[in-house]
């Protein structure tokens, strides 16, 4: 294996003073620093020469201490602590009160929470409210006023509600801070809703057809299982798809339970196509299989456990349905059983052994064993799962095949067990998302589209019904999108697959007549929006967080602005309130309530009757605070312990009240839908394998290399991207392992293209062995940047494709793509 | 005086790169000045195999560190203006920036590439163990962000009591300098799988 150092620093040794020139050359950034303008505490030391001691370093004062939340990485919200000197936010510190011992809680968060300086001090935040004057896309805006912006928006809104009802309003959104407008457009009549999120689409309709819910706790919603704490009590983990080092990365994340695991000495096994930050430095842990062959894998393990005869059938008989002959529903025909698609007496009759598996996984048979047996060789093993084997074309039965194994080894409902699926967060009561907002309210338009589904509804809704997309709440679509907002980041950049076309249907003004967008900076999506509307940062107003973590600890964050808003940003809940007025609904709209009041209610309501312990403060308390964590942690919570103590008093949601290995629902979607990719929608009642579109058995000459996308460690989604210090700590990069790179001619650090028919980008390459051969892949929502039809900022969704999978229709918008990588 | 230095553990490090974010944070550094860097070190082999799959013998790790504050300073040795001293209490090294004439030789010398020119005040900076912390009685801020506990920082006597003396595993050069740094060994390193000779330095432009 040769391998590429030429552009590496060599081996064993640094090129010290090699780079002095390269940091000459780089520009002064001194206006950034001047922005943020605070005095730093004189350094008072005597002279070297007279005392022996050595200049130190100019550090900052400490100011005044609040505390509040970071952004939110989708997982955590890390409690920080602002130092205020002289009303600016001048540096952050991370929880300094908890047990610094490794092992011991404190609420460290990782290097997104310590730029939030350079953001919300950025010279690219949005500062007024502006209107589009060029065509959509094009990013050519003007200032107006605010009275402008919410005239504008209010006579939009009554518009398109005479014109076209209230289905045509849509929501797109990350977070909640767009929960003032979901409960103003809920109060005009509703919106078209969407069913699960882009996150979880494909896993949250496995656990509806395999596990159901606890009718009361309503576990496993969402894909999300016991929480990862409870690894603490296994004898083994295994994880399939989990980038918990780079998105649940901070010190009450996934990964820290993961390496807590480890150095009590409980072995621990990633399955993934990259060599994730979770392993470092621990590469024994690693199982590379191909992106979206999860399902093939799990079936050949499955195979091994059965063979064996080491799957445990007293639990499978009395907990679960379908496993063999035994427990199969009157409806099923004979040899329909999940054992017999494993064993090869059914289906498509192909016994699923390691050797079937090895060449379609790219894993080893005897290593396909070896993780059997990793699993039956142990009393208890935590399986779980990331959402990323799920984000795929044949995303349902790759989760449901992992879950699978969790179920016949009787992995599920006990301590140190997960079902196979994600490692769910420890929360509390909140209102969605982990923040506090206003109520919602109820929306009086039943129907919903997969939350993949709205760019099909704004292009060709009238085609779109309840057997060809999966709508629910009703057969069809009477109208499209016409009015929507994008919140945050929004959906666009996102997590939208195939971008270039996504944008053809956005830039169609017929189509969606008015998009608007709210967002503290300009996105990949805002360009696409008719008015743009400043917002305020969480650390510009009252932030309400109940903070997650992986399971063992809990608090909630009682965050007070740290500066004034700057320019014209306003909180949304205030400038909605200005807009129901122009509605006619500005008392029903707040109640009477300022945003701080809802805040106090709703926790008091919600948040603090959901402390296991009782003990949480007052808001007024809490406010004091700035910061409340329970001093003792909180068990793991196991999902399904419920209905495993108690089987006949918590039945699941199921139509059996059991665990479904074959599932008589989905043998009617089978029969009754009509599928957008044909042949290639393989429904199978069980647990199962089927070749995604454009996976590793569609490999070929034009496109020979699989694509796949992960969360970047310095963002999340597109937001924090503007940082540029962030951006220098992590560069944006193509994963390519030496083998495709030699073949290609391709150094580390090279500028590589890589295309399909649907998109061509333009990146870094980052020559790897950490990646398989033959696949390829980057962090997403990379901010796009077109020039003359390339996306130089190399959003990855440039590339990924719109196959949709086969129940929920969610994109994969992170797999089951396939490209050509050259030099640029 | 009590020499202090870093503890560092490779079988922990994730790469997260807080520690980098902390100090420019605290520190209030630009993105073109980096006193705390994490290398990715990392290679293998990857071998089809008969049934189609792969043998793969990959590896990573991470290697965090600042300066090293070492007992024998090559840019304190070499420093022609006297600017750069290690301080008689702690043993900490820092440049004095009123004698500091930027030339880097400093950057130069240091086998660890620590010493940075500021291209604003054109003189060298570099990490000082946060001394005024230190001489506090505080401990850097970096050590006490790590979300995984891998950085420890304490009298060197101490650390090396509880952690050993490991000072070098690729890509750190032979300790010469004598600094004051220890390691914490990982699975990638102790294991003969992996051959870390073949390995790199994966991110040059990240450590710059």
């Amino acid at each position: 294996m040769k391998h590429d150092k030429e552009a590496g620093v060599s081996r064993r040794t640094f090129v010290g003073g090699s780079a002095i020139a390269a940091i000459a050359a780089v520009a002064s950034a001194g206006g950034a620093s001047s922005l943020f303008g605070c005095a730093p505490k004189q350094n008072t030391d005597e002279p070297a020469e007279e005392t022996g001691g050595v200049y130190a370093n100019e550090i900052p004062e400490e100011g005044e201490v609040i505390w509040q939340s970071c952004c939110h990485c989708g997982f955590t919200g890390c409690p920080i602590k602002c130092h205020v000197v002289d009303g600016t936010l001048r540096w952050i510190d991370n929880d300094t009160d908890g047990d610094p011992e490794f092992g011991g809680i404190a609420f460290r968060s990782c290097l997104k929470a310590r730029s939030i300086r350079k953001w919300i001090n950025s010279p690219e935040r949005l500062k007024y409210p502006m209107k589009r004057v060029g065509k959509r896309g094009s990013g050519e805006f003007e200032r107006i006023s605010w009275d402008e912006a919410l005239d504008i928006i209010a006579e939009k809104w009554q518009y398109t509600l005479e014109k076209y009802g209230p289905e045509a309003f849509f929501n797109c959104a990350t977070g909640t801070r767009n929960y003032p407008v979901q409960r103003l457009m809920n109060l005009t009549g509703g919106h078209l809703g969407t069913i699960n999120s882009e996150s979880n689409g494909q896993i949250a309709q496995t656990v509806n057809y395999l596990f159901g819910m606890d009718p009361e706790n309503f576990d496993c919603a969402g894909g999300l299982g016991s929480h990862t704490a409870a690894i603490k009590d296994a004898d083994c983990g295994i994880f399939f798809g989990c980038g918990s080092g780079e998105s649940r990365m901070c010190g009450m994340g996934e990964v820290y339970e993961a390496m807590k695991a480890r150095e009590a000495g409980i072995p621990i096994a990633f399955v993934d196509y990259r060599l994730g930050e979770g392993s470092s430095g621990n590469p024994d842990e690693w199982f590379p299989i191909y992106p979206g062959t999860d399902g093939a894998l799990a079936s050949a393990m499955a195979y091994v456990i059965i063979s064996e005869g080491k799957h445990d059938k007293e639990f499978l008989d009395k907990y679960a349905i379908g496993f063999d002959a035994d427990t199969m529903p009157a409806s099923a025909p004979a040899n329909s059983s999940y054992m017999d698609y494993i064993m090869g007496t059914g289906y498509d009759m192909v016994p699923k052994t390691p050797e079937w598996a090895a060449p379609i996984c790219g894993l080893p048979s005897e290593k396909i064993e070896y993780l059997a047996h990793f699993i039956t060789d142990h009393e208890t093993c935590y399986i779980t799962q990331g959402y990323g084997p799920q984000r795929h074309h044949n995303g349902e039965w790759n989760a449901a095949a992992i879950a699978a194994l969790s179920v016949i080894t009787g992995n599920v409902g006990r301590a140190g067990t997960c079902p196979g699926l994600n490692g769910k967060g420890m929360n509390l009561n909140y209102d969605g998302g982990m923040w506090n907002s206003v109520p919602i309210g109820n929306n009086p338009v039943t129907k919903k589209i997969s939350i993949s589904g709205r760019f099909n509804a704004i292009d060709h809704p009238l085609e779109m019904t309840a057997l060809t997309d999966g709508i629910t709440g009703g057969d069809k679509l009477e109208v499209g999108i016409k009015f929507m907002v994008l919140y945050e980041a929004g959906c666009f950049g996102n997590s939208s697959s195939d971008l270039n076309w996504a944008a053809t249907i956005l830039e169609d003004e017929s189509k969606c007549e008015f998009i608007l967008g709210c967002d503290v900076i300009m996105s990949t999506s805002l360009p696409y929006c008719d008015v743009i509307l400043p917002d305020l940062m969480y650390q510009e107003r009252m932030n309400f967080v109940a903070t997650t973590t992986a399971g063992s600890a809990y608090g909630f964050i009682f965050g007070k602005p740290v500066q004034e808003p700057q320019f014209e940003c306003r909180l949304s809940y205030d400038w909605c309130a200005d807009l129901a007025e122009r509605l006619g609904l500005r008392d029903e709209f707040t109640e009477g309530r300022t945003w701080e009041e809802w805040m106090k209610e709703r926790y008091e309501t919600y948040s603090r009757p959901s402390a296991p312990h009782g003990n949480a403060p007052s808001f007024e308390e809490g406010l004091e605070m700035g910061f409340w964590r329970d001093p003792e942690p909180a068990e793991p919570y196991i999902a399904l312990q419920p209905y495993v103590d108690d089987p006949e008093g918590r039945p699941r949601t199921t139509p059996s009240g059991k665990i479904e290995l074959y599932s008589e629902r989905l043998a009617t979607i089978r029969d009754t839908w009509t599928f957008h990719n044909g042949d290639r929608d393989v429904i199978r009642p069980v647990p199962s394998y089927f070749p995604e579109i454009e996976g590793v058995e569609d490999v070929n000459d034009t496109y020979p290399l699989m694509f796949a996308t992960w969360k970047a460690k310095n963002q999340f989604h597109s937001r924090y991207q503007v940082i540029e210090e962030l951006q220098q700590a992590c560069r944006h990069c193509l994963w390519i392992n030496p083998i495709d790179a030699e073949e290609r001619g391709i150094a580390n650090g090279d500028m590589l293209t890589v295309f399909n028919d649907r998109g061509t980008v333009q990146i870094e390459a980052r020559v790897t062995a950490r990646i398989m051969p033959g696949v390829v892949g980057m962090p997403h929502a990379h901010r796009r940047e077109m020039v003359d039809g390339v996306d130089m900022g190399a959003n990855a969704n440039t590339l990924t494709g719109h196959h949709w999978s086969p129940i929920s229709k969610n994109c994969p918008s992170t797999g089951s793509t396939l490209v050509q990588v050259k030099k640029a | 005086m009590t020499q202090y230095g870093f503890y560092f553990d490779s079988s922990r490090c994730t790469g997260c790169k807080t520690c980098e974010l902390v100090c420019k944070d605290y520190h209030d550094l630009g993105p073109e000045i980096l006193f705390r860097r994490v290398y990715d070190y990392e290679g293998g082999t990857w071998e089809k195999t008969d049934e189609g799959a792969w043998n793969a013998a990959a590896f990573n790790y991470h290697v965090a560190v600042s300066c090293n504050h070492c007992d024998e300073p090559a840019c304190v040795a070499n420093c022609p203006t006297g600017a750069m001293q290690k301080d008689e209490e702690t043993g900490l090294v820092n440049t004095d920036p009123q004698v500091c004439i930027g030339c880097g030789t400093c950057r130069n010398s240091c086998p660890y590439d620590a010493p940075r020119i500021d291209a604003n005040s054109k003189v060298s900076r570099k990490c000082d163990g946060c001394l005024a912390h230190v001489r506090e009685g505080m401990e850097p801020l970096c050590v006490g962000a790590c979300p995984l506990r891998a950085l420890e920082f304490g009298p060197i006597e101490d650390l090396r009591e509880k952690h050993g003396d490991l000072a070098q595993i690729p890509p750190l050069p032979e300790p010469t300098t004598l600094p004051n740094l220890v390691i914490g060994s990982c699975q990638a390193v102790d294991s003969d799988i992996y051959d870390l000779d073949q390995g790199y330095v994966a991110n040059p432009l990240e450590v710059e």
